[in-house]
């Protein structure tokens, strides 16, 4: 049997390392971290995720417009928070995983298989791999939307919210949900929780995602609404002038292929060939 | 209690090879690394345990017998030393073949920079041949 070394997986090479440095004032980067509203509901025909698409690190927002709805099979699609690349590499793996199973079974993938495959993964790292996730999806059984907490615990609701904003869309939804909602009151009122996320929370922000899972269709909306967007721009732009900012100090080097290098042959050393014949080449002919 | 010699009381380096594992630390062999270490070391053999625990509850404890006799069978087709096995039958039997874990997309070891280790001196070292000493 295979031991853990000749089969790969994390490598912890550096962990004594980074503790030291830690320990010395040189402290590693942190990752970047989705602070987050993503939220998902059910409605008559399916389901309806959205996200927002900040993503930041601390206090920096790191990217504008990314994305937090993952593909995980052509009927179930999978919104992440927490660390972004915990998120993005958990939903792939279990999504190559559906695939390789919808080949081996020849069947559409179930929501509950996804559900489990996540969970006993997430429940294998302890919390280490820090993946929040709302999982919706379409299979046999109709419309099934679920959440699934870092340490592989998972609950399955009407309406779901996760992430840092999730209080804010979670009003909005105990305000607005009913029953066999229409799609485009479902749409409406997942776009309502986003935008809440994204005007109360300040890990969130950015744009409205929205995808929408039909029986036999997905729509993907990337940029449903743009919450965000640039409200004026000076019409003429502006124009600084020469030595607006201040500069420190400046230094002119002329590049090494503008230099010419003499060669001088001394006549007497010359010999047979008597005249001396300077030479001049660029410096990288020179012998 | 009856004392035990030393060489079993005390675990003494197995690894004898210097020059290539660097020296033994008995305090960085002990400690905890990180918790996630442990849990990918430690996980699928706990989690075989238990499976063969429930199939001995379940079916009797011929099944896992058997399975592990099957298992042990498998494991004895694989290459020379360094060179990488892929164990095709005893992975499709605990139907790894069919799972994607982090072990198969992070850290494979056959695009590692490290280089193979001489096929040579790794059979020599395995089957506990020596180079005669110098006079």
């Amino acid at each position: 049997m295979l031991s853990a070394k000749e089969r790969g997986g994390f490598s912890f090479d550096n962990v004594l390392r980074n503790d030291h440095l830690e320990s010395k004032g040189y402290a590693m980067p942190k990752p970047v971290k989705t602070g987050t509203t993503i939220a998902g509901v059910v409605f008559a025909d399916g389901i309806v995720l959205g996200a927002d698409t900040r993503a930041t690190s601390g206090s920096t927002v790191f990217e504008k417009f990314c994305e937090k709805i993952h593909y995980i099979a052509p009927n179930i699609y999978c919104c992440g928070a927490g660390t972004s690349a915990d998120t993005e590499s958990s939903t792939g793996l279990i999504s190559s995983q559906l695939e390789l199973h919808r080949l081996a079974t020849g069947r559409e993938s179930r929501v509950a298989t996804s559900l489990t495959m996540l969970k006993r993964m997430l429940f294998r790292y302890q919390g280490h791999v820090s993946a929040a996730l709302v999982l919706g999806g379409v299979d046999l059984n109709g419309p099934h939307l679920y959440t699934v907490y870092p340490h592989g615990s998972t609950d399955r609701l009407p309406y779901v919210t996760m992430g840092s904003g999730s209080l804010a869309a979670m009003a909005v939804f105990e305000c607005g949900y009913k029953d066999d909602m229409s799609l485009d009151y479902a749409k409406q009122l997942v776009y309502k929780g986003i935008s809440a996320g994204i005007y109360n929370d300040l890990g969130s922000g950015g744009n409205v995602d929205l995808c929408i899972i039909k029986r036999g269709s997905t729509e993907y909306l990337r940029g449903y609404a743009t919450e965000n967007a640039r409200k004026y721009r000076r019409p003429a732009g502006y124009a600084f002038a020469p030595g607006t900012t201040a500069v420190l100090s400046s230094k002119f080097t002329r590049p090494l292929k503008e230099i010419a290098v003499v060669e001088e042959v001394v006549a007497a050393e010359a010999g047979m060939e008597g005249a001396a014949t300077p030479a001049t080449g660029e410096m990288d002919t020179t012998t | 209690m009856e004392r035990l010699p030393l060489e079993k009381s005390v675990p003494l380096a197995t690894n004898c090879d210097v020059l290539r594992a660097g020296h033994a630390s008995v305090a960085a062999d002990a400690s905890v690394l990180h918790p996630v270490k442990e849990i990918q070391d430690k996980w699928a053999i706990n989690a075989v345990h238990t499976e063969r625990q429930m199939l001995a509850a379940t079916h009797g404890a011929a099944l896992p017998l058997s399975m592990m006799m099957e298992e042990r069978i498998l494991s004895q087709f694989h290459r020379l030393g360094s060179l990488r096995s892929e164990f095709v039958g005893l992975e499709s039997m605990a139907g790894r073949d069919l799972k994607l874990t982090f072990e198969d997309v992070l850290g494979d070891p056959s695009e590692g920079v490290d280089a193979p280790r001489e096929l040579h001196s790794v059979m020599e070292a395995k089957l506990g041949m020596r180079m005669p000493r110098p006079f």
